[in-house]
Formats: C-alpha cells, structure tokens, sequence
C-alpha cells in the first residue's frame, strides 16, 4: 500500500506544477494585459494561448493518468479489501433506465453517471454508482438553466424479504422524487401516503405504498429505527425505492465519491476518507441488516 | 327576513356537507379495519398451515406427542378479534411444544425439510407482525374518530363502538425462539 501510496503522491505532485504553471501563466497575461497591450500586445496574448495549450496538451493528460491510478491502484485495491466477487469500472455508470424503472425519481433531461461498483457485501448483492441527474432549460431569452436533481450515489441492494409490490420511503426534503400520491399521479401509479406507528419517522420519511401490508412487511419497527440511525449517519438527503424484491437507495449528498484531491497529500488520511465513502455501501447493509436472510427461501 | 333565511340555509347546508362527509370518513376507516383483519385472518391461516406441517414431519419421530399438540389450536370463520389473539397465543404455544420436541431428535433438527418449514414460519410470523401492526394502526384512527368530538355524535347516531385491538402476547413470543 505504501508503494501505490508513494507512487501516487509523485503523480499528485505533478499535476498539481502543472496546474500553478497554468495559474503563473494566466496571472501573467492578466498582469501584463494594461502594461503590454500598447506597447506590445502580442505578450499577453502569448501567455494566454500558452496557458491554454498547456492545459489542453498536458495538464488535462496527466490529470487523466493521475485519475486512473488513484482509481485503479488505491480505490480498487481498498474495494478488494472489502468486497467479495468485486467489479470495479471508474468509466462506467448505472444506465438512466435502471433508475427510470423504478418509477421513483424525476429523471430531467441530462443523464450522467460513473464509479460503477457491482459486489458483495456479507454475501449481499450490490451495485452502485455516481449519478447526476438535471433538467436543463433555456428560457426566452436563450439563456440556458440547470436544475440539479439528484447528485450523489445510486445503490441498488437485494432485498432479504421477497414483495411484489412498489415501497417509496423519502427523507423529508427530497425534493425531485416522483410524487406518487399526488391529484396529478396517473391512476396505475398512484400509491397511497402512509403514517406508520412511529411517530419521529413519519416526521422523518414521507411514505408512499401501493400495498399496505406488504409496506408494514418492509417497514419493521427494526427498520424504521435503522432509516432513522441512516439518516443521521449519511450525508445528503435519501430515497429508499423497494421495487421488485430490490432495494434502491439514493444518497442526494451533492459531490462525487471517489475523486483523486490534487492539492492535499496522498496518504493515509485519504486511504480513511476513501474508506469513509465505502462505508455508505456497507452501513446500509450493516444497519438494515440485509445479510439476515431468513425470510428468503430457495 | 330573507338573509337569516340564507344564513340558516347555508349553515344547514355545510351541516349536510360536513355530517356526510363524516360519516364517509367513518365508513372508509370501518372498510380498512375490516381488510387489515382479513389480513390477519391469512396470516393466522398460513401460520396454522406451516405449524402443522411441522408437526406432520414430527410425527415421523414422536407420533403420540405431536397429535396431542395438534389438539391445541382450532380456527374457524368469523371469530372476534379477542379469539383471533388467544388462536395466535396458542399458536406460540404449539410452536413452543414442537421446539422442545424437536430437540430430542437432532435428525429431525438437522433435516432439509425441518428446515425448510422453520424458514417458512419466521416468514409467516414477519406477516402476521405486519397484519397487526396494520389492523392496530387502523383501530387507532376508527377509535380517534369516534371518540373525538364532533365527529364521536356522528359515530353514536350511527351506533358505532370502539374495535378492539389484536394483542400480541409480547411475552409469549419472546419465548419463542428459532434455533438453527
């Protein structure tokens, strides 16, 4: 680990000269732009085209390289450490269809998603990924508007209990999930607003079921005290999808997981906080205790 | 004259609104209470089903013991809520008296097929848990309703009472324990 530590720490250092020979440049063509340009206007100019070039041609080169290593040698191997029957692809994402399905979320108009993880965690099936999901409009006078609706990770667990019918659990505060219990809501999706026995999380959680019993068959008081413990531990706000025998989590954090810092040393606070975004994935399996599968037969 | 006439017509009127609309509030909260009980009913079913079937494959091994357990419980159509929990209780008690059994025949214990069945009868438990919790919640709301005034003088005009609640017996089912 020291090595690819080591390794990645000369690669940080790297990109990060790169990125202040790229800041000197421009501070240069800013400070030499009201001194040069009559006297000679090309300066400038120079330092700006330089700054570019460099940017282009070798910045955003080594950057890449530094990405791929930090992803490939250090995120995979601590992933390795803790998942089983592990895949990892940093350039991969989980298809828009794969949350449209769920029927759960508004999906905009502008997709992205990478940092695909799919494993096992105590014998759990997982997958999960970086999604971004927006709505981008442009108003009359052409100017264009970004709405963010989801930023953050996209979990999908197999679930310890087999139901048939669709569960959404959301935090108080989600805002761009599909609203299923609304007048608008066409009638084959409508589901109805429960308020379950506990008080703290109907405050909590805004519950729509289209089974009321199988949503008490999910929602043990276990799991309702576990969702609450979540919410406090887990930063951003959360969706909890329970579609087709799976569980989807979406953790609305607003960052990325996973990303290589540039100007912050490689060592083993950041081996720590890679591990502090792994334990999203595992926290929800320790917490709802998905690796109790009794319920499941065959 | 004429606009007493109105205010008092109007004030009869959202009287009409407002009795009609409690009155549906009521039925709606019976018709759930009603479903979470059937509810009950299937769950209470099946775990009767698995409970047998359980005593079934102990048969194979201690026939006498296993019939006088089988005595124990009986279901039938329409109980009351109050019978629907003493059939649950003895339920726990049956399933209490195969685990004792069983732990004299480690074959029975080790089988796929015990197995199996003992899988099944946390599943059903897990939905008999959830019909209650259901069937208890909507007696909460039935029960607010009709207590709460105004609505409780629209609930007496219509001869509704308090439902009882479906009891777990919490101490009996911490008993009741799973080995595997």
């Amino acid at each position: 680990m020291s090595d690819i530590l080591a390794r990645l720490e000369h690669s940080r250092k790297t990109v990060a000269n790169y990125y202040l020979l790229n800041g000197l440049l421009l501070l240069l063509c800013f400070l030499s732009f009201p001194l040069l340009i009559q006297a000679a206007p090309v300066v400038p100019f120079a330092f700006l085209i330089a700054s570019v070039c460099m940017f282009l041609f070798f910045t955003l080169k080594k950057r890449k390289a530094y990405t791929t290593g930090f992803k490939h040698d250090l995120v995979e191997s601590i992933l390795k450490e803790i998942f089983t029957d592990l895949y990892f692809d940093p350039n991969r994402g989980l298809h828009n269809s794969v949350i449209k399905n769920t029927g759960m979320m508004q999906m905009g108009n502008r997709y992205s998603s990478d940092d695909y993880i799919k494993g096992k965690y105590k014998d759990i099936a997982f997958e999960q990924a970086d999604v971004c999901i927006q709505q981008v409009t442009t108003d009359s006078e052409g100017r264009s508007h970004t709405t963010t609706y989801f930023r953050g990770r996209w979990m999908i667990f197999d679930f310890n209990k087999n139901f048939a019918s669709d569960l959404q659990v959301r935090e108080s505060g989600f805002t761009y999930a599909k609203k299923k219990g609304g007048w608008f809501t066409p009638k084959e999706e409508k589901m109805k607003k429960l308020e379950l026995e506990d008080a703290e999380f109907n405050k909590g959680f805004n519950v729509y079921a289209s089974n009321d019993h199988e949503a008490y068959y999910i929602l043990t008081p276990h799991i309702m005290q576990s969702m609450k413990t979540l919410r406090e531990r887990t930063k951003g706000k959360l969706i909890l999808c329970f579609v087709a025998s799976r569980l989807h989590v979406g953790v609305n954090s607003n960052d990325n997981a996973f990303e290589p810092p540039i100007f912050r040393a490689i060592d083993e606070n950041i081996v720590n906080s890679i591990k502090q975004e792994i334990s999203v994935i595992t926290r929800f399996v320790d917490e709802l205790k998905l690796d109790r599968n009794i319920y499941k037969q065959g | 004259m004429d606009t007493i006439f109105y205010v008092l017509g109007g004030i009869v009127l959202l009287l009409v609104i407002w009795f009609i609309a409690t009155r549906n509030k009521i039925v709606r909260a019976e018709v759930k209470i009603d479903e979470a009980a059937s509810g009950i009913d299937v769950a209470l079913t099946k775990r009767f089903d698995v409970l047998t079937k359980m005593l079934d494959v102990t048969k194979g091994y201690a026939k006498y013991e296993a019939e006088t357990l089988t005595r124990v419980v009986s279901l039938r159509k329409g109980m009351s809520m109050s019978e629907r929990s003493e059939a649950n209780a003895k339920m726990d008690d049956m399933l209490r008296g195969i685990n004792v059994l069983v732990e004299n025949y480690p074959d029975l214990k080790a089988s796929e097929n015990y197995k199996q069945l003992q899988l099944s009868i946390l599943d059903v438990e897990e939905h008999l848990q959830a019909s209650r919790r259901l069937y208890n919640g909507n007696v909460t709301v039935f029960n607010n309703i009709i207590v709460t005034f105004p609505s409780s003088a629209v609930a007496g005009m219509m001869g509704k009472s308090k439902k009882e609640f479906f009891e777990a017996e919490a101490k009996k089912r911490a008993d009741v324990k799973m080995d595997f």
